[in-house]
């Protein structure tokens, strides 16, 4: 590990706004499911360029557009991205996505198919995704002090090796990171039940504590409102095999990961999460492509993956960092994990040395090296759908 | 010996950290050096309350035992990861892992016994079941 005067130094991209990635992507756009195809095709057109096709983005309205929108100008403007093309069938949402974007002051080219066609647009678009291609393969890292850098968290195929052993040692992590002056994100509103009050007990913001309690409590009695239960999705089926019974069980084990640290933010879906907000709750779903896609929109440029039975996420713009305890997982599943803290689980090393094994990985990561997620293309990109579209 | 893990001195099921067979001899282990650091502060109020009531045995066997609680027959396959109840449970009690409620025991369960969603439902979200 490099150290700088007792700080742990990194190898990233200081973007326009002073915000770090660690990762130099061109990425792609589709403002709608109808500009996917043309996405697809300037990244098969441009080496570099990186397309996130998705299934949403006509007559949404409301608090689900706006969440939309949120999410595909969140991603533009993640620190991972050096500059963006947005591809919509009309302009003005295009345009409205780009807007987004253009905030952080990094380039961004929006363009409408309509009037233009697929393979006219493809061709615009594809001679500035190269221009951009270009532009970015020059820019350097820079060595920059691990503090004020955004990360996420969250588990996923979790079993109960993942709140014995991998959650534990990520919580060390995340303590670590937390103490350098870095925001951690965190969410799986119902994967909290069970172990709700043991959060909300760390929040120490009064204000913060009730925001928490009513994004808490409107998700329960939105689950209530629907006359079902998740008795049959929670926990899953993988949970069941691994041996977790009750979604409280779930919930004392994913909570293991949260460290010890005071939660410091509050953000329901559409808040921003402000640089160093520090440990910070995001009221997400528990599905883990959508978590996932919404901390990179809020601005998360590494995600700590724990899993138990073996969940493959990732993510096109950032590495997802997979870790398991589960020494079935990590022989069977080999290829999709990154950390193996399985010893720690068999009691043959303490919590602090899994714990900077995670640590030091995530920060070679940092530096460069591909995560499984990145090298086996799981370039999960799944924006969360509030209702149904008009 | 095969061996299960404990989160809480409170507890009344152990995690399986390998696979056990039916008649397999289990040690029941303490994790708490090994386990989250986010509970040790809740742990050592909890130690410490525990400690100026009652000093009781379970306790001193955890001190002199270093970590170790006692020994158990699995009464049935436990697969890694799965649960074993400590001690004998009836119908309705709650089950406590992490020192807290994670359901309730739907039928009785002896000390030794598989502990799984065949005999244990949640609270929480059982009581929505029966809507």
């Amino acid at each position: 590990m490099d150290v700088v005067g007792g700080r742990p130094v990194i190898r990233g991209y200081v973007r326009p706004d002073g915000s770090v990635g660690v990762r130099n992507h061109i990425v792609v756009i589709p403002v709608d499911d109808l500009s996917n195809t043309a996405a697809l095709g300037i990244a098969k057109l441009i080496r570099g360029v990186v397309a996130i096709p998705h299934p949403y983005g006509r007559l949404q309205f409301g608090k689900d557009l706006d969440l939309l929108f949120h999410i595909l100008s969140g991603t533009g403007a993640n620190p991972n991205v050096y500059g963006a093309i947005v591809i919509g069938i009309e302009e003005n949402w295009a345009n409205r996505v780009a807007d987004g974007i253009v905030k952080t002051g990094k380039p961004v080219y929006a363009f409408a198919i309509e009037g233009n066609g697929d393979l006219r647009t493809i061709e615009i678009a594809a001679r500035k995704a190269k221009e951009l291609v270009q532009e970015a393969s020059e820019a350097q890292r820079t060595e920059i002090d691990l503090t004020n850098i955004m990360f996420s968290i969250k588990c996923g195929e979790s079993d109960t090796t993942s709140g014995l052993a991998s959650n534990p040692a990520t919580g060390y992590v995340v303590d670590k990171l937390v103490d350098l002056g870095n925001t951690v994100m965190f969410g799986e509103t119902s994967e909290l039940t069970g172990a709700e009050d043991v959060v909300a007990g760390r929040i120490g913001d009064e204000k913060l504590r009730e925001k928490f309690w009513n994004i808490y409590h409107e998700y329960v009695g939105f689950i209530e409102d629907q006359g079902v239960n998740l008795l049959g999705s929670q926990p899953t089926e993988g949970n069941i095999k691994g041996g977790l019974t009750t979604i409280e069980e779930k919930g004392l084990g994913n909570i293991q990961k949260l460290g010890t640290k005071p939660i410091t933010c509050v953000v329901d879906y559409l808040d921003p999460v402000p640089r160093g907000a520090g440990l910070c709750f995001v009221n997400t779903s528990s599905a883990a492509a959508e978590a996932v896609t919404l901390f990179v929109a809020k601005g998360s440029v590494l995600h700590l993956f724990t899993t138990g039975q073996g969940n493959v996420v990732g993510h096109p713009l950032i590495p997802v960092v997979k870790i398991t305890a589960n020494p079935k997982t990590a022989t069977s599943m080999s290829e999709h994990i990154d950390v193996d803290v399985s010893d720690l689980l068999e009691l043959k090393v303490g919590l602090a040395e899994a714990g900077e094994r995670i640590f030091n990985y995530a920060l070679r990561v940092m530096n460069g090296r591909l995560t499984s997620t990145e090298v086996l293309q799981h370039d999960e990109f799944s924006p969360i759908k509030l209702y149904i579209s008009s | 010996m095969a061996r299960v893990a404990v989160h809480d001195r409170r507890d009344s099921v152990g995690v399986a950290i390998e696979d056990i067979r039916t008649g397999d001899e289990v040690e029941a282990v303490y994790i708490i050096d090994k386990f989250v650091i986010g509970r040790i502060k809740a742990l050592g109020d909890i130690v410490a309350i525990e400690d100026i009531r009652t000093g009781d045995e379970v306790e001193a066997v955890y001190i002199i035992d270093k970590f170790v609680i006692g020994r158990i027959k699995a009464l049935g396959d436990i697969p890694l990861g799965h649960k074993i109840a400590l001690k004998d449970i009836g119908a309705g009690e709650k089950i406590i892992k992490y020192g807290r409620p994670i359901g309730v025991a739907t039928r009785d369960i002896k000390a030794g016994e598989h502990v799984h969603t065949h005999n244990l439902k949640s609270i929480r979200w059982g009581a929505l079941e029966r809507r």
